[in-house]
């Protein structure tokens, strides 16, 4: 009995590194810009398509692939913050709301035009590998999801704390206007910051195509999985979206093999309107929530 | 306007609202054309429904993506309480649009402690919510598999022997929905709404409860939808989660609102006639391979309209003097937006 | 007619109000002065419902409104203004005072008469079908101080009205407050304008820190030694 239990605990843990590793590229939009991109999930999914296309036409790692994804992606992201996140930000939410969902309609569908609505799913010479420690499994692509999670946001702490860009941003974070006031490019920053956000999405996606298969509407659950959690560890709070992923993914799981798949999709949802009822400013975080009016 | 005087007498208004409303009744039967007839219930129900979603969302500035739940619900309680209970639509609608409102109410307590982009996440994740549950309560809804509506034509069920009669019953719910639009337009409560749209801190210091106003417009839209649901449900007769408990008719319903223009009884009519045949058109055109393609235009539409045109296109276009100048305007101000200009 | 009572408000770990108390007398013009950061529109805020206290008690014409919300507090008979104005944008002059009206009529035609009146009075009545987004700054100030007075309030509290505005403005709005005075209506003002507050207050309270540090006719403050000390810097006298 224990063994299920700390086998479930596990497979949590390993799924929740990528829920926050998703999360946090939102929250870090959110705490900068105070843009919801509700096409995060969909950078996901081109994430894992990227990855998928690179693997079967050029027969790229997927690991390695990454060296090729985030850079990309990073400049993706700053593409589509200057056409159209720069517009939005500030202004009215309909505007925000709107723009982001027209964007994850536009690339969802895109995707379904051109790859069609089909599973797809890689399997490369390690990907059914699973490490057995004792009763243990540990399934070897969920161990680099997670490590790989873990990683980028480790790096992200460390670029955050210690880099002048990385104080720049959190600078911005905390008080736009004063940040702009000490010469920071604060329009500059939106973009960077945009662009490590979707570079987080599209790392996610490129560890996640080894485990599930994509198809252009895998996007959208996520999405909204990454915002339950942005809510629950508080807006714009980076240890928030940590915590947060870690627990959602635990508890995703623990539903999902004890009360069923049923139960297992909406208790994310569950923890929402618990979340809204008792603590709606989340575990970490108020930097933000003013404005999204948590009074 | 608000505020603003009439410019002409009201008998002349009323004069031409009842010429307009007459021709509406008798353009129907001048078509033979099964498709138009088609396309045109389809425009008159996505006028009705994006005008419901209008009275909470356009008037009151709460921007839901979650009315699909509405929808939905009107559908499904109406097709379940016939097919299971013999009980007829016309009845099971109200019975839907009471669900509706139920809902609307639960769900307005606990969601209108957010605002802006929070606040329409949590409207998705409801109606996400209740397309999950209706896939997996299989006993009721059959899950994916849907729901059939035998057709046995008779009025006291809600079958309709032809589209014509549809069209109809369309119109009624639309001139239904409009009137009350039309009301709340004028009436204190539109006011109040429209007050709580503009700011809410303001609004409140001024007597307004802004918390029973929201819940009051959003049970108001959600029973008009619901209405919609079920008259959904009795046109297709057949129905299944993915297309009315998707967010993609929750996006539609808004798109069709914020073209035409929010806050106005007849913008989401105008909305529904631009894009409806749009919609339908380019499904027609692109069919097969090309599955999606229309999405990617109305995500498209989204984006431009909500950046640039937020008043509604119609509103723009119609209201402004210098006509020739809008996409000058419009190109100008993107290229502002963006920050070409900056040195 | 209002009583505040040792009204104590935190935020986080700074205390706005300490133990304020204030009494308003019906019929008086009441000033409240201060410092930046005093906590004078934290104590508005408070008193109508924009924040609660966390501990103290008000009481409104004999009605105790410590923990009632806003819009009960203006259904009562207070309004307020906005130290940095909230007009309704997407509507015009009218409609923005229609809303106040409507606050206590409740046929639309009728509040719109109602806020005609209004409009009359603060000067604005030639403008009323401009959308108010387009309103410079010191006649949103007067939109808002109409929207307020077609609510038909008997305590009005201004926040900082005077603001921003020329001395020939403020010149006009004070004669504007003195005839809101003369409708019978009691009015609370914060203003950093002594000539102002001088001439317009029957009474006035000072706030430093959260703390009431002096109370008294406008002579009597202007003597005031511990609010000389902390605000004033010099004698005025109007």
């Amino acid at each position: 009995m224990l063994q299920i239990l700390v086998q479930v605990v596990v497979s949590g843990l390993l799924l929740s590194g990528v829920y926050a590793l998703v999360s946090i590229g939102l929250t870090l939009i959110f705490g900068v810009s105070r843009v919801s991109n509700f096409a995060q999930g969909e950078f996901v999914t081109l994430g894992m398509y990227a990855t998928y296309w690179l693997f079967v036409l050029m027969n790229i790692d997927p690991y390695l692939s990454l060296i090729l994804v985030v850079p990309s992606f990073f400049l993706l992201g700053i593409i589509i913050a200057r056409v159209i996140i720069k517009p939005i930000v500030g202004a009215p939410p309909i505007a925000q709301v709107f723009a982001t969902i027209g964007m994850s309609l536009v690339i969802q569908n895109v995707a379904l035009f051109f790859w069609g609505g089909n599973f797809r799913t890689i399997k490369t010479s390690y990907s059914e590998t699973i490490i057995r420690l004792q009763w243990l499994n540990l399934p070897l692509a969920h161990l680099v999801a997670f490590g790989v999670a873990m990683g980028v946001i480790f790096l992200l702490y460390l670029f955050l704390k210690y880099t002048y860009l990385g104080k720049a941003i959190r600078a911005v974070a905390q008080d736009r206007q004063a940040a702009s006031l000490m010469s920071i490019n604060v329009g500059l920053l939106d973009l960077i910051t945009f662009g490590i956000g979707i570079a987080c999405a599209g790392i996610a996606g490129t560890v996640l195509i080894p485990i599930y298969p994509v198809y252009p509407t895998i996007g959208f659950p996520l999405a909204l999985i990454a915002f339950v959690v942005v809510v629950l560890g508080g807006l714009g709070s980076m240890t928030g979206a940590l915590v947060g992923g870690l627990v959602i993914g635990l508890l995703e799981t623990f539903t999902g093999f004890y009360m069923g798949s049923a139960l297992r999709q909406i208790v994310y949802f569950i923890v929402f309107i618990l979340v809204l009822l008792l603590k709606p400013s989340g575990f970490f975080g108020q930097r933000g929530s003013e404005e999204v009016g948590f009074k | 306007m608000m505020g603003k005087p009439y410019d002409f007498s009201k008998n002349k208004k009323f004069f031409w609202g009842l010429i307009i409303l007459v021709f509406c009744f008798l353009l129907p039967a001048a078509i033979k054309s099964a498709f138009y007839l088609d396309m045109l219930v389809k425009v008159v129900l996505w006028a009705m429904v994006a005008g419901a979603w209008n009275i909470s969302c356009g008037y009151g500035g709460a921007l839901s993506l979650g009315h699909t739940a509405f929808f939905g619900i009107g559908a499904y309680v109406s097709t379940i309480l016939f097919l299971k209970f013999g009980i007829t639509p016309w009845i099971g609608m109200l019975a839907g649009g009471f669900l509706a409102i139920f809902f609307a109410v639960a769900l307005g307590y606990l969601s209108f402690r957010l605002h802006g982009p929070f606040f329409v996440l949590s409207t998705v994740a409801f109606a996400e919510v209740l397309r999950i549950i209706s896939i997996h309560w299989r006993s009721v809804t059959r899950g994916s598999e849907g729901l059939s509506i035998p057709f046995k034509p008779n009025w006291g069920t809600f079958i309709l022997h032809n589209r014509l009669q549809y069209v109809y019953v369309a119109l009624c719910l639309l001139l239904l929905v409009f009137l009350i639009s039309y009301w709340i337009e004028r009436s204190r409560f539109g006011y109040q709404l429209m007050a709580m749209r503009g700011d809410e801190d303001a609004a409140e210091s001024l007597g307004i409860n802004t918390l029973q106003l929201k819940i009051i417009a959003t049970s108001i839209s959600a029973f008009l939808t619901a209405l919609g649901g079920t008259f959904y449900a009795q046109y297709i007769m057949y129905i299944e989660p993915h297309t009315i408990l998707g967010l993609d008719f929750s996006v539609q319903v808004a798109l069709i609102s914020i073209i035409g223009g929010m806050g106005k009884a007849f913008g989401p009519i105008l909305g529904s006639l631009f894009i409806t045949p749009l919609s339908q058109l380019l499904r027609g055109w692109f069919g097969g391979g090309y599955v999606g393609l229309h999405f990617i235009i109305y995500g498209m539409i989204l984006i431009i309209v909500v950046i640039f045109i937020p008043e509604g296109i119609f509103t723009a276009i119609w209201g402004r003097k210098e006509r020739s100048n809008f996409f000058k305007d419009l190109i100008s101000k993107w290229m502002n937006k963006i920050g070409v200009f900056k040195t | 007619m209002l009583q505040v009572r040792k009204v104590n408000k935190k935020f986080g770990g700074l205390w706005a109000l300490q133990e304020v108390d204030m009494e308003v007398s019906k019929g008086n013009i009441f000033g409240l002065i201060g410092p930046n950061g005093a906590g004078k529109t934290t104590l508005f805020n408070v008193i109508t419902g924009f924040y609660h206290c966390d501990s103290g008690n008000i009481q409104f014409e004999g009605k105790d409104i410590t923990r009632k919300k806003s819009f009960e507090i203006s259904r009562l008979g207070i309004c307020r203004t906005f130290q940095i104005v909230k007009p309704f944008k997407d509507m015009t002059v009218l409609g923005n005072a229609t809303i106040g009206a409507l606050s206590k009529v409740r046929k639309v035609p009728e509040a719109m008469e109602c806020a005609r009146e209004s409009l009359q009075v603060v000067g604005l009545a030639d403008r009323q079908n401009i959308l108010a987004g387009s309103l410079t700054v010191s006649d949103r100030k007067r939109l808002e101080i109409a929207r307020a007075l077609a609510s038909q309030p008997r305590l009005l509290f201004l926040d900082e009205v005077m603001s921003g505005l020329r001395p020939t403005e403020v010149f006009e709005t004070i004669d504007l407050i003195k005839k809101i005075h003369d409708f019978g209506i009691t009015i609370v003002i914060i203003e950093h304008i002594m000539s102002a507050i001088m001439r317009l207050c029957d009474r006035i309270i000072v706030l430093h820190h959260g703390q009431k540090i002096g109370e008294g006719s406008p002579k009597e403050i202007s003597k005031n030694d511990s609010v000389i000390q902390a605000y004033l810097g010099e004698d005025y006298i109007a």
